[in-house]
């Protein structure tokens, strides 16, 4: 296919930059030619265009000065001609410098770009005590270098695709080629490429875009900033999607397990992980149902409470003006004001918010009779238990599905609580994450894939690859 | 799909199709209930209410009222107080001896009707309810009824009782061929309530008691799980001395007592003939103490003090067989077992009595000694 280069000059360019200040031109005359270097002042490495752009220039022989021979042998990695103004534009915008031949009226394009980028730090939202700390940043080549690094498979694939009208993102899609489902990965590509919003802030936006249901609590593909488990799930026949300019990478089909799966899990010996899993999942129970159960059983089942315990019950409810209902809701709130208070604030300042909340509110409350000191407890235990969940997003899910819970418990009691249970096990179980159901590998049932999401066997057990994925190659370990 | 989970939502919201609240401080949440008779015509209910208000020492409060139905008991009851009464705690019910002489159905049927009441209830006779539940010993539980509650439940767990609750003792009234029982309450001032004996009843009718230790026998044949209890003997030394068990040294006229602790046990009845029952049971024990000391070693002293203590026993169940015949009561159930026999399924209730009366009945007891001298 052959496609006609764009070939501007400096005016061209300026009139479409709208007289940008930083743009810049360097017009050079070595014997005959005279030559443009057109670059934005801010975005490139000024290093780079002395020594390697304009010096080699300088020393090079006169009849060398021309397209044919600059394109071939200029010392710089890219270089490029664009077939279209907008790209051509883009580029410029990204750092690289145009050089023209005034003479010729041709030129190409040298990448000679400087981003801003952080360094390689912890992890911040998913830490761990053990294994690796390294985190993801926000630069798009560097974590596809530490995939990389950590991952040397010739298999392994990073597509590369441009999303967004207005402000063009790269958005890589990351699996290994011989163990990725193909329907899976297509149907990723297909979602990829529907989405044209004029812009996408985050890969956590993308990931809302890409999801099978926009309206649900629960979240579908796993976000997470660390190399490991982006490493460990590919592996296990997952697919990857990195966007520019995002710390976090998005990894699908995701289960419900593996919202409580942490990559700590592989790293500790079985027995703990498979203790601290079931923990999580317990907490999760208990997240969502202790205070609905509270209220249920104030309200209207005395008679399920041991009659030790209904005593104390009743002795710190007795002075409590509300109902359990408003109580519980009332209680829940507070909670809801004082983490959200907490995550906003400067560290320092959200310790102190911690204990002005925890113990002096939380004491002043139970003093002054507006709650009983049971339900306190009650609370923050729920309240503990969404933080057990390994990754953030579904433990704010838990928290907002906690409500419905209890508002249908104060109206119907334990009916009201089976009710929100049907309703959450209907809901869960038509959810998909790119149309592989959400609640595997329960339903359906994968029995082989228990050791995967509910629990954890030692490792000589993980022969093949979990089910669910359907992974083409799903044999882990060969045995000899 | 969502339009009819609406419409269901608001059909159960807009119809109040909502469960009345109980909203716990509201309910005067009762743990234990007792009638008394007054007259021929009234009765007195007591109840014990659990009390939540901290500022007040005790936890529970009393209340009692007079009435001719449980339910009119109940509905005066109502008016003494600003709390809700609800029944959904409640553990135990308390009757006096003159309400069990003259007849438990009635109070029992409106009970056992009434959802709210759990059939695993505890059913209790005492002399005098009232003063029972407003007893202040309890031990170191909360208020009385907690306290009676652990006492029997502990009692039918452990020991001696024989299943004492609603349900069982509805299906022993109900089914032909057994008669129910009831432990006994004792009361006395400064002590906390404890358990005296078994009432006895022909049908729902108490006719006497019997010991706590005697319901051995009995739960020998109804009960394949239960917990038999320790069983202590007197034998004269004579006696072991005569059949060669061991050589008693110290002076003539003394008695060894014997405690068994039974391990394993299988009782059968056994219905020889027309008038012929046998009630053939076999436990094996271990010998947990003897009184004063002696060691019975060789395999042969320990077949004859077998043979002696399944005799001792046999005699002392005798006596408590003739005694239950002529009380007309059969809580072990021969007339059951009789009537589960093909030949006499046709017999009516008063038939199975007068056959029971009539019946020969024959305690058959072996044991065996597994362990000599076991120490707990």
């Amino acid at each position: 296919m052959k496609s006609k280069n764009v070939f501007l000059d400096y005016q061209e360019i300026r009139t479409i930059l709208n007289d940008s200040p930083d743009l810049m031109c360097r017009k050079m005359e070595l014997g005959r030619q005279t030559i443009q270097i057109v670059f934005m002042k801010n975005l490139i490495n000024q290093e780079v265009l002395n020594e390697y752009v304009i010096k080699y220039m300088q020393t090079i022989p006169e009849k060398h000065l021309n397209y044919t021979y600059l394109v071939n042998n200029i010392p710089i990695e890219e270089i490029k001609t664009e077939n279209e103004k907008n790209e051509f534009i883009s580029s410029l915008l990204k750092g690289f410098s145009y050089i023209y031949f005034l003479n010729e009226k041709k030129g190409f394009m040298v990448n000679c770009n400087n981003t801003l980028e952080r360094s390689i730090e912890k992890a911040e939202t998913e830490s761990l005590v053990y294994g690796p700390k390294i985190s993801f940043t926000e630069s798009l080549s560097s974590n596809i270098k530490i995939i990389r690094q950590n991952l040397n498979d010739y298999n392994l694939c990073t597509d590369s695709l441009t999303i967004g009208e207005r402000v063009k993102k790269e958005v890589r899609i990351v699996y290994i080629k011989d163990i990725a489902n193909d329907e899976t990965l297509n149907n990723l590509k297909e979602r990829l490429e529907k989405i044209k919003p004029d812009n996408i802030n985050d890969s956590s936006v993308l990931a809302q875009c890409l999801e099978d249901d926009h309206y649900t609590f629960f979240p579908q593909l796993l976000l997470t900033e660390l190399p490991d488990r982006f490493i460990y799930s590919i592996l296990n026949g997952r697919i990857g999607v990195f966007m520019d300019g995002s710390p976090v990478a998005i990894i699908g089909p995701a289960n419900f397990f593996s919202f409580f799966e942490s990559t700590e899990d592989i790293y500790l010996r079985w027995s703990l992980s498979t203790f601290i899993r079931f923990t999580r999942i317990f907490a999760m129970i208990v997240s969502l149902f202790l205070t609905a159960f509270y209220v249920a059983t104030m309200t209207y089942h005395f008679e399920l409470i041991p009659s030790k315990l209904l005593i104390i019950i009743g002795q710190s409810r007795s002075q409590v003006p509300f109902p359990p209902l408003l109580e519980a809701l009332l209680l829940e709130l507070l909670i809801e004001l004082l983490r959200e208070a907490g995550a906003r604030l400067p560290s320092k300042v959200g310790q102190t918010m911690g204990i002005v909340g925890g113990i002096v509110v939380g004491q002043a409350t139970v003093e002054a009779g507006l709650t009983s000191n049971i339900l306190i407890i009650i609370v923050a235990f729920s309240a503990l238990g969404a933080f057990l969940a390994p990754i953030y997003e579904m433990g704010t899910a838990i928290r907002i599905a906690r409500f419905p819970c209890i508002i249908l418990a104060g109206l119907w009691g334990l009916n009201g609580i089976m009710i929100s249970v049907c309703i959450l096990m209907v809901h869960l179980l038509k959810l998909t994450s790119l149309n592989k159901p959400y609640l595997a590998p329960l339903y359906p049932f994968r029995k082989e894939d228990f050791k995967y999401f509910l629990f954890r066997l030692p490792h000589h057990f993980y022969t093949k690859r979990p089910v669910v994925n359907r992974p083409k190659d799903t044999i882990r370990i060969r045995e000899r | 799909m969502k339009l009819r989970f609406f419409i269901l939502v608001s059909t159960l919201i807009c119809t109040s199709c909502v469960p009345p609240s109980k909203i716990i401080e509201m309910q005067g949440i009762s743990t234990i209930l007792g009638f008394d008779l007054l007259d021929d015509e009234t009765y007195k209910g007591t109840i014990s209410l659990l009390q939540f208000d901290r500022s007040q020492g005790k936890t529970s409060t009393t209340i009692s009222a007079e009435g001719s139905t449980s339910k009119e008991i109940r509905q005066r009851l109502e008016q003494q107080t600003s709390h809700d009464i609800s029944s959904g705690q409640l553990r135990t019910i308390l009757f006096d001896k003159q309400i069990a002489e003259e007849g438990l159905f009635s109070f029992l049927d409106t009970m056992l009707r009434d959802t709210r009441i759990n059939p695993f209830i505890f059913l209790a006779i005492t002399d005098k309810s009232e003063e029972t539940i407003n007893s202040k010993e309890y031990e170191e539980f909360p208020e009385m009824g907690s306290y009676m509650y652990q006492l029997l439940d502990k009692h039918e767990k452990k020991e001696m009782l024989i299943n004492s609750n609603l349900h069982d003792f509805i299906s022993a009234l109900y089914e032909s061929g057994i008669d129910p029982t009831l432990p006994i309450i004792k009361n006395i001032k400064g002590e906390a309530p404890f358990i005296e004996g078994v009432a006895l009843f022909k049908d729902d009718k108490m006719v006497d008691s019997i010991s706590l230790i005697k319901t051995f026998y009995i739960k020998l044949f109804t009960n394949n799980n239960a917990f038999l209890g320790d069983l202590t003997l007197t034998i004269p030394s004579d006696k072991l001395e005569k059949t060669g068990v061991l050589i008693s040294e110290n002076a003539e006229n003394e008695k060894y007592k014997i405690t068994l602790h039974p391990i394993n046990y299988q009782g059968e009845i056994e219905v020889v003939n027309n008038e012929i029952v046998n009630l053939n049971a076999s436990i094996s024990v271990s010998i947990i103490e003897i009184q004063p000391s002696a060691s019975i070693i060789d395999k042969e002293s320990t077949r004859k003090l077998e043979r002696l203590i399944g005799e001792e026993l046999n005699n002392e169940f005798e006596k408590i067989l003739e005694e239950l015949k002529i009380l007309e009561t059969d809580p072990i159930g021969i007339g059951r077992k009789i009537k589960s026999l093909r030949k006499y399924t046709h017999l009516s209730n008063e038939e199975l009595s007068e056959k029971y009366s009539a019946l020969k009945i024959m305690p058959n007891i072996t044991v065996e000694i597994k362990r000599p001298g076991a120490v707990n």
